[in-house]
C-alpha cells in the first residue's frame, strides 16, 4: 500500500508550536543590531589605525622612512652553532 | 505554498514599520518557522531557537526587503538556514523528546509522529528542508530552489532520494508500544 507522505509529514509536523513573544523577539534583534554595530564600528577603528600606521611609515612624517629605521634594527649576533 | 497573498497588507506594513503589523506577521509566521524548524531539527528545543533566531532575522532585515511578494521565500530561506545552521553545530538531537510526546494525542498519532521524524532523520540535513518545504511548506521544485540557492535539478533529485528513502522506510510502519519505542531509542 503507497504511503502518503504528504499526510504522514504533516501530520507529524502538526504540533501545537510553543508561545511566541514578539517581545523576546525583538529583543533578539536588538542584540544581533548592537553586536553588528560594534563589529562594523571595531572594523572601522582598525582600518583607521591601520591607515594612520601606514602613512606615518610611508608618508614620511616627521622624517621617519623605513629604510632608516630597518637600518636601524641591530644585528643579531652569530648563533653558538654557526661559530 | 501557505497563502502569503492574504499577509501582503500586513507585510507592507511590517515594513514600513508599523509595529502592530509586525507583531502580527511575527504570530501568523512564528508556527511555520516552529515547525520547518522541527522537521530539520527533530528536537522541540532546538526548532523552538532557529524560528527564534528566524524571526529576529525578520525583524531586523524586514524594512530593507525589496518586495512584499518575495516575503514567503525569504523567510522560508532564513528559517531553512538557521535550522541547518544549529543542525550543523549541534549534531545529536532527540527526535524522542518528552515535549514531541506531551504535544501529541492521542498516543498512536504520537507514535506514528515519532516514526515519522526518526524516518526523517534517516536523511541528510539537506533533504529534510527540501521534504519540509515540498510536503509542508508546498512549495514547487522551483520555489525550493530559489530558497535553497540551488538548481532546480538538483532539488529534484534530492526529493525523489529522500521520497524514495522515507516511503521505504514509513512503509514497514506499524503502531508500536510506547514502552518499545523508548527502550528502543536508549
Amino acid at each position: 500500500m503507497p504511503v502518503d507522505l504528504r499526510a504522514a509529514i504533516r501530520g507529524a509536523l502538526d504540533v501545537a508550536a510553543p508561545p511566541v513573544a514578539p517581545a523576546r523577539i525583538r529583543a533578539r534583534a536588538a542584540l544581533r543590531l548592537r553586536s553588528l554595530e560594534r563589529g562594523r564600528s571595531r572594523s572601522l577603528l582598525t582600518a583607521a589605525v591601520l591607515t594612520a600606521l601606514l602613512a606615518l611609515c610611508v608618508g614620511g612624517n616627521g622624517g621617519f622612512a623605513v629604510s632608516t629605521a630597518v637600518a636601524a634594527i641591530p644585528a643579531p649576533a652569530p648563533s653558538p652553532a654557526a661559530t | 505554498m501557505h497563502s502569503w497573498e492574504s499577509q501582503l497588507r500586513a507585510i507592507e506594513a511590517a515594513r514600513g514599520g508599523d509595529g502592530a503589523a509586525l507583531d502580527a506577521l511575527l504570530r501568523e509566521i512564528w508556527p511555520h518557522a516552529y515547525r520547518i524548524g522541527l522537521s530539520i531539527l527533530r528536537n522541540p528545543a532546538a526548532a523552538e531557537d532557529a524560528a527564534q533566531e528566524a524571526c529576529a532575522r525578520v525583524v531586523m532585515a524586514i524594512a530593507g526587503l525589496r518586495s512584499s511578494a518575495a516575503f514567503g521565500v525569504w523567510f522560508y530561506r532564513l528559517v531553512v538556514r538557521e535550522a541547518l545552521a544549529i543542525e550543523r553545530r549541534v549534531r545529536a538531537c532527540d527526535p524522542l523528546d518528552p515535549q514531541t510526546l506531551a504535544s501529541a494525542s492521542p498516543l498512536t498519532d504520537a507514535l506514528v509522529r515519532i516514526d515519522v521524524l526518526r524516518a526523517l532523520g534517516a536523511l541528510p540535513a539537506h533533504q529534510r528542508a527540501v521534504v519540509a518545504l515540498h510536503f509542508y511548506a508546498d512549495l514547487n521544485s522551483r520555489e525550493i530552489a530559489s530558497v535553497l540557492r540551488m538548481p532546480e535539478g538538483t532539488v529534484r533529485y534530492h526529493l525523489s532520494l529522500a521520497r524514495r528513502r522515507l516511503e521505504a522506510l514509513l512503509a514497514s510502519h506499524r503502531p508500536r508500544p510506547l514502552t518499545e519505542v523508548l527502550f528502543d531509542a536508549g
